[in-house]
């Protein structure tokens, strides 16, 4: 067999739509910032389970969407945009990669953050073992309220994935919730 | 037990946000601006300085009579979009363009000794398209896992990454690669297994090839730009460029190859003509036995059927190809 990293699957990484929107007035891109970026933050934080991991998507979303702000804020949806771009950079297979070399060498530091609320909410840690894919999609649905199908937007996939993605995090959560308050 | 949901969202309030959020990403922008300049002047004046030095090697050594024999590697530092050879890179330049209602159609054969993976992609600029996918080998949902198919709208076509700031100009491409491939690029790698010299902070040898040869099994990267990343691939330090290759269709090419630690050679043959990749195969140095894959790639007008004639980028496959 060839190497691993030249049989590749293809995976699912969409970019966003294109398609300005009639009529939009823009915004400046510090308000947008400013009124997004904390709902942003603390979907990635559930998503990476590390606040200097979620911090970096978020900024690496936010400044790709900064460098094409011109046509960004003509969009129908700006919003579904920037989310589109954070999961892209959330699923990214390489930064993935790079950032358990930087976890594995120490350069990425610890949240400590993470254990205080940990300690306080039993789902956080039932997030733990879930694959990425099924922990982006029941942040999206669950906490951010998103359909299935805006979700599914943003992920790249299809709805009918997400909601099977969400319903298997439900079930492992509540599994492991459950295992945790015996 | 409360319901998930809510504890999700208890748990995600309970989260404070980062300090100073504008600023530090204004501080970030800034940094990878700075960045960019540094590399893209450096890579500028590097490839300015392998120009002259290559025109004044040639031209003592010919009398300046003769051009460059390989047109893989004439230079293209000062070439504009696509240009891959001397007097004909506006021809190919335009031949290698997607225009509007084209696709960029690419098919892959993976052949194993199991048995093959076959996809092949219709990509149009506006991220629209077809993709089909066939696979031989036993089991192959566990072994390979499912692969795109269907029909996707504008913007709906699956990809790993954005390749639509990249420039076709080899010169301005190299420092975006190297910045793209740094450690808070768009498309960090990994540390490699032999990552050879390291080329800026962060970005060695290694890293750069994996950056550039997984862009060329991408099926958005639209031929000109793949005609780029060969002149690019090929001044990677370490990369060994072959002039005549043949691939395991039997077609004629020119070949990179990095050699990896451990006597792993992985080696990417191109057209000589249109620079579009033709095979990646990997092996010892001895051999290449391992299983390869061979692409076939061209410009249509429809995602119902592809390349006929001209319409072809590489020769069409047309006889069985070799097991492994």
């Amino acid at each position: 067999m060839a190497r691993m990293d030249d049989l590749r699957t293809a995976t699912t990484v969409t970019e966003p739509d294109q398609a300005p929107g009639p009529g939009k007035v823009p915004v400046d891109f510090e308000s947008f910032f400013l009124a997004h970026h904390l709902r942003l933050f603390r979907a990635l934080w559930l998503m990476t389970r590390n606040r200097h991991e979620a911090e970096e998507v978020m900024q690496d979303a936010f400044l790709r969407v900064w460098e094409r702000w011109d046509r960004v804020a003509t969009l129908p949806d700006p919003e579904g945009y920037l989310y589109r771009t954070a999961m892209n950079a959330f699923r990214s297979r390489a930064r993935r990669a790079a950032v358990a070399v930087r976890k594995a060498v120490g350069q990425l530091p610890a949240d400590d953050e993470l254990a205080a609320v940990e300690s306080r909410e039993a789902v956080v840690r039932a997030l733990a073992p879930l694959p990425p894919r099924q922990r982006a999609a029941i942040v999206l649905t669950d906490v951010l309220d998103m359909s299935s199908e805006e979700a599914a937007k943003a992920l790249g996939i299809k709805a009918v994935t997400v909601r099977v993605l969400a319903a298997r995090a439900r079930s492992t959560l509540k599994r492991g919730m459950g295992e945790r308050d015996d | 037990m409360t319901d998930i949901r809510d504890r999700l969202r208890e748990a995600s309030n309970l989260v404070s946000g980062p300090a100073q959020p504008f600023e530090r990403l204004v501080a970030r922008r800034d940094r990878r601006r700075r960045r960019e300049r540094i590399v893209a002047g450096v890579v500028a004046m590097t490839l300015a300085i392998g120009v002259l030095g290559g025109t004044l090697l040639v031209l003592s050594r010919t009398g300046g009579t003769h051009g460059v024999r390989n047109p893989g590697s004439s230079s293209t530092g000062t070439h504009g979009k696509g240009n891959a050879h001397g007097s004909t890179g506006s021809k190919l330049a335009g031949r290698l363009a997607l225009g509007d209602g084209q696709f960029f159609y690419m098919k892959s054969t993976i052949v194993t000794p199991d048995g093959n993976i076959v996809k092949e992609t219709w990509w149009a600029s506006d991220a629209s398209g077809r993709a089909a996918f066939d696979c031989t080998i036993p089991n192959c949902d566990n072994v390979w896992g499912p692969g795109a198919t269907g029909s996707f709208g504008p913007g709906d076509f699956p990809t790993d990454s954005d390749v639509t700031g990249l420039s076709t100009d080899p010169a301005v491409l190299a420092g975006q690669l190297l910045e793209r491939t740094g450690p808070a690029g768009e498309s960090p790698e990994p540390g490699q297994i032999s990552p050879g010299p390291e080329l800026t902070p962060g970005v060695s040898a290694g890293s750069e090839w994996r950056a550039i040869t997984e862009l060329l099994r991408d099926p958005n990267t639209e031929p000109d730009l793949r005609a780029a990343i060969y002149q690019v691939a090929k001044t990677v330090p370490g990369v060994e460029v072959m002039d005549a290759t043949t691939d395991p269709a039997g077609r004629a090419g020119v070949g990179l190859r990095f050699p990896y630690d451990g006597g792993q050679v992985v080696e990417y043959d191109f057209d000589p003509a249109t620079l579009q990749l033709l095979a990646i195969r990997s092996g010892v140095a001895s051999g290449f036995d391992t299983g390869y894959s061979v692409y076939e790639l061209g410009i249509v007008d429809s995602t119902d059927h592809a390349p006929t004639g001209d319409q072809w980028l590489t020769p069409e496959i047309t006889g069985p190809l070799p097991t492994p």
